[in-house]
């Protein structure tokens, strides 16, 4: 029970009118929640670390989601140009390059981004090399179409 | 005498909006940022050296991917976007298959992944990957 209810029982006098009920909502704290969000944002926003080269990624209708963790990103633009890790380099030396990284950590996985105008022929040496170095979990990256893009090759 | 003492205005910011203009500018933030995800299609290649296995001919599904872009299933052309039905239904037939994706080396890569693609979209796990060659044609 309220002291307004209470108020009102009493015999003889009228119920008071004048009272106000606030309702507005405190907005003081409202810079602090803003600032503890863009302090949340900033601290967990991870940036890319390697740029790699320019490339037209070929675009897919199944394609899975792959962690970053334990990826390693070997890049073939439309020229035929290979880089690892933003190092150009010659496709022979893929094998001992993967082969250092995957004896540090034995649960490699090697994405290939390569442009979609690319011979195949390049992406088969690559395979060989990875085969040489025992790397066997790959992934052809190729974003969904639904994040844009076309099918056509 | 008495001079009248001048009132000196005190400088003033306005602060009350400062928040209004930081949640306006997280709001902007939060719906303009995009995620970059990485999505492919995993494969797992045989190491060098493992075990030949023998698969039956009967149990191959033998995909080409010529150097034109054209694509044969079991040396029938087929469009593109008709494989993974075929592989589908191939694989319901007989659970064993194996598929042998060849793609010639002067073919564009994208069209060995857009193959690729149709074949996950099967739910082919049995997945081979081979260089095409006419001898082996």
């Amino acid at each position: 029970m309220t002291g307004w209810e209470r108020c009102d029982m009493l015999p003889g006098r009228m119920p008071r009118t004048n009272r106000k009920v606030l309702s507005t909502i405190p907005t003081c704290t409202m810079g602090d929640i803003s600032m503890l969000l863009m302090i949340f944002f900033m601290s967990t926003v991870i940036f890319r670390m390697d740029n790699g080269l320019p490339v037209s990624l070929p675009r897919s209708e199944a394609g899975q989601h792959v962690p970053r963790e334990n990826t390693v990103r070997i890049w073939i633009d439309a020229g035929g140009r290979v880089s690892i890790d933003d190092n150009i380099i010659d496709i022979s030396e893929i094998e001992p390059i993967i082969a250092a990284k995957l004896s540090r950590n034995p649960a490699l996985i090697v994405s290939f981004n390569t442009d979609r105008r690319c011979p195949y022929g390049l992406v088969s040496k690559a395979i060989d090399y990875l085969k040489d170095a025992n790397a066997v979990r790959v992934a052809f990256m190729a974003p969904r179409i639904e994040r844009g893009g076309s099918l056509d090759d | 005498m008495r001079l009248m003492r001048r009132k000196r205005e005190t400088p003033d910011i306005p602060l009350a909006s400062t928040a209004d203009v930081a949640f306006l500018l997280l709001i902007f933030f939060i719906s303009s940022t995009v995620f970059s995800i990485d999505e492919g299609l995993p494969l797992i290649l045989p190491a060098r050296g493992s075990s030949v296995v023998k698969v039956s001919v009967k149990n191959v599904a033998r995909i080409v991917v010529h150097q034109d872009g054209t694509v044969t299933v079991d040396k029938d052309v087929v469009p593109v976007e008709n494989i993974a039905g075929i592989v589908r239904d191939m694989i319901a037939a007989n659970d064993k298959l194996v598929v042998s994706l060849e793609t010639d080396p002067r073919c564009r890569y994208g069209r060995m992944v857009r193959v690729l693609d149709q074949l996950k979209l099967a739910n082919a796990t049995r997945i081979s990957l081979r260089l095409y060659t006419p001898e082996t044609g």
